[in-house]
């Protein structure tokens, strides 16, 4: 084993610059893969998790809507048959609506207002800071610390007269990809009604609902929907997975990493095989001064296991500096799980193809190949 | 170049495999590049079609919309005054609710389009039948994505689960936010948008965004600024920016465009760097072929050439196959997976891919500018 090692190590360090390009390619591609997961992640994250990550057992959307949360609106005086159904121990309305803030006079930006009271089964879980208490008060997603909302920070509603003051932040709670503030339900009314100055009628986007101990989800979902035809209930993270987009962005990433998996492979073991064809004359020299042929496929081998493992240095290296460099609203994170599938796959391939073009080198008869013209 | 075509052309026959295995690998990598482009493509035709789908060159939001289509309610007398501006040729009102249509009992989401005909609102491509004109009476469009999912003309549908309507026409793909458009005179979305959005109340004339022609010879950015300066002398305050600028404001298209465009130019380094070690790899395994050839006579101009036009046929060979390979995964993959390939995205990464494997090609060039003939006769011939 230590003749394969030094062979190895001293053909790695023949060649420096061959070395570093092969293993900064192989990095530059599993960490292509890595990338699409978490950024693919991260995107879906930052466009649901106010659903997704929602404590609420069920919510209650307007059938119509289909699942598109800005098309539902629900008839408040289906809340107390909600209510009143069978299973159901809570339940709150939500709403939600998008416009525009400046944070302590910043910029203009848009972003998601939710009205949801603190003691409602949807209310999102303060991390820092406290839950709101006056009407005037908002929770926001940290995930947007960068713009300034933070707790003690104030937010002016640009389309209408209003100023909240932020009293605690959430996580993992963002939505749409944008800012995303939590006010009880009645101040988000007020400013629904100002929104529209035309019109009277404020209808809740959805109701949450929290089941009594043992209930049936889908028993009381059911029931729902049977007492009101107009009505559809269903968990939030189902909600969340099936919003509009939601679907054809996980499967772009899903895609495009599934694309460059085969790619790492296919790339690694053509390099591989090339490589190792290269070598031919090399390895019938090493075998006409008698080196046994176990001794040159064990060298080769151990070389590609070093090559894959510097290439997954390089792609932790380039994943790191993703993580840092990425804008806070889409917080990657490296799964280190994921880089070890993706290394080994393609320390698999890598392996697979050199052991093919070193099986020739088992069948040559080295004087043939030194006759043989280069 | 006829003698670098007979050396490409005779080893090629003396080692088919050599030149397919190189292709094999940039195939792989050339597929990754054009699936990645299509995805941001599609990705973002789907996100902003409708906006792509009219003949303007301005668009008209009110201020507090900041560029949102969704968001957008001009009022009705900003939009008539819009056609009094200097340079204005003509303007439309566009306004967009998120919908549902049902079909022969399914439902599918949908994005209703309030338009008004023979304006720049109007979509530019009907593929079949006719747009709906204002004021006729449960009529409309649907766009070629919901004509995909079964919907043909003459059909009956029911537009956010309360009116029903007939189909008189398709138009080409129009999506909006990922979700297809049905096409409504004025009159089908008021009531339509009324239901479903009880607090905006009915409107009685389209309040969305503003579509504007400017005339022959005008400067859209000349004519923006001085819309917004006669709408303010009626305390109308609007936004008006160019077409590419409103679709560029679409929710979610820039940051698709900046996840999945870094994603794309980390794909292209990768194969610009494969490139390059892949005719590295090659300069090296042919060193004394070329040290004897350079020995024989032969000008190093031909070995370059040798080099480019082996590289070209590994491109046309690796562009060919990928472009069949992302095509048929596009007719494989559910229609959920917004995978569209079209020829222009095909035409962009062809070109990509040429440049990236020319400047590998570069790099075995200025290697292969170092074979020195004496050396490597007399040392390892």
């Amino acid at each position: 084993m230590s003749t394969a090692r030094t062979l190895a190590g001293r053909q790695l360090r023949r060649a420096p610059w061959m070395t570093a390009a092969i293993a900064g390619a192989l990095g530059a591609l599993i960490a292509l893969v890595a990338l699409f997961e978490v950024v693919g992640d991260a995107q879906v994250r930052s466009l649901s998790g106010a659903l997704a990550e929602n404590d609420a057992d069920l919510w209650v959307l307007a059938a119509g809507a289909q699942g598109a949360l800005p098309a539902s609106r629900v008839d408040p005086v289906w809340l107390d048959t909600v209510a009143a159904t069978d299973g159901v121990a809570a339940v709150g309305p939500v709403g939600e609506v998008r416009l525009g803030v400046r944070i302590d006079g910043g910029e203009l930006v848009d972003a998601s207002l939710w009205g949801i009271d603190p003691d409602s089964p949807a209310a999102p879980p303060v991390t820092d800071g406290r839950t709101v208490t006056a009407e005037n008060e908002a929770v926001v997603d940290a995930a947007d610390r960068h713009l300034g909302a933070v707790p003690g920070a104030h937010v002016d509603l640009a389309d209408v007269d209003g100023r909240l003051a932020i009293v605690g932040t959430t996580e993992d709670r963002r939505f749409a990809s944008i800012p995303t503030f939590t006010v009880p339900y009645r101040r988000w009314e007020q400013v629904i009604d100002d929104l529209n100055p035309d019109s009277d009628e404020v209808f809740p986007t959805a109701l949450a609902v929290r089941l009594a101990e043992g209930a049936d989800p889908e028993a009381v979902a059911t029931a729902i929907a049977d007492r009101m035809d107009e009505l559809v209930a269903v968990p939030p993270a189902q909600l969340a997975n099936e919003l509009p987009g939601i679907d054809g962005l996980r499967s772009s990433f899903a895609t495009a990493a599934l694309v460059a998996l085969v790619a790492v492979a296919a790339v690694s073991g053509a390099f591989t095989r090339l490589q190792v064809e290269h070598e031919h004359r090399t390895l019938a020299t090493l075998r006409a001064l008698g080196a046994p042929p176990a001794t040159l496929r064990r060298a080769t081998q151990l070389r590609i296991a070093v090559l894959v493992l510097l290439g997954t240095a390089v792609a932790t290296v380039l994943v790191a500096v993703a993580e840092q460099t990425t804008p806070p609203q889409i917080p990657i994170s490296l799964e280190p799980r994921s880089l070890v599938v993706i290394a080994l796959a393609t320390w698999a391939a890598a392996a697979l193809a050199a052991a093919r073009g070193l099986r020739a080198v088992r069948r040559l008869d080295p004087a043939d190949v030194l006759r043989a013209p280069t | 170049m006829r003698t670098a075509t007979r050396l490409v052309w005779l080893e090629a026959r003396r080692t088919p495999t050599r030149p397919i295995r190189a292709a094999v690998t940039l195939t792989v990598l050339a597929t990754l590049a054009l699936v990645l482009i299509t995805l941001l493509d599609t990705l973002e035709q789907r996100g902003t079609g409708l906006l792509r789908a009219v003949d303007a060159d301005l668009v008209v939001f009110n201020e507090e919309a900041r560029q949102q289509v969704l968001r957008s309610r001009v009022p009705r007398p900003a939009t008539i005054g819009v056609g009094f501006v200097d340079g204005v040729h003509e303007v439309g009102v566009l306004s967009v609710v998120p919908s549902t249509v049902t079909h022969d009992g399914e439902q599918l989401r949908s994005m209703l389009v309030g338009f008004n005909a023979r304006t720049p609102a109007e979509p530019t491509r009907v593929l079949e039948g006719r747009v709906p004109t204002d004021g006729e009476p449960n009529i409309v469009a649907v766009d070629a994505a919901l004509h995909r999912a079964g919907i043909d003309v003459g059909d009956r549908i029911v537009l956010g689960g309360s009116l029903e309507v007939e189909v008189v026409g398709v138009v080409a793909e129009a999506m909006f936010l990922q979700q297809p458009t049905v096409w409504a005179p004025p009159d089908v979305w008021a009531r339509t948008g009324a239901r479903a959005f009880p607090e905006r109340g009915y409107a009685e004339a389209l309040v969305g965004i503003g579509l504007v022609q400017v005339q022959i010879g005008e400067d859209p950015a000349e004519v923006a600024p001085a819309i917004v300066a006669d709408l303010r002398e009626e305390d109308l305050d609007v936004e008006v920016v160019a077409l590419a600028e409103a679709i560029r404001a679409v929710p979610g298209a820039s940051a698709i465009r900046v996840t999945f465009g870094s994603l794309v130019l980390l794909a292209l380094v990768v194969i610009v760097v494969v490139s390059a070690g892949l005719a590295l790899l090659q300069v090296d395994r042919d060193r004394a072929l070329h040290a004897e050839l350079r020995a024989l006579g032969a000008p190093p101009g031909l070995l370059s050439a040798t080099l480019l036009l082996r590289l070209g046929v590994v491109w046309l060979l690796a562009t060919t196959a990928a472009t069949l390979l992302t095509a048929s995964l596009a007719a494989a993959v559910p229609p959920a997976v917004p995978l569209a390939v079209r020829p222009i995205t095909l035409a962009a990464t062809a070109v990509m891919l040429a440049l990236a494997i020319g400047v590998g090609g570069a790099v075995g060039l200025t290697r292969l500018r170092g074979v020195d003939p004496a050396e490597l006769l007399g040392g390892r011939g």
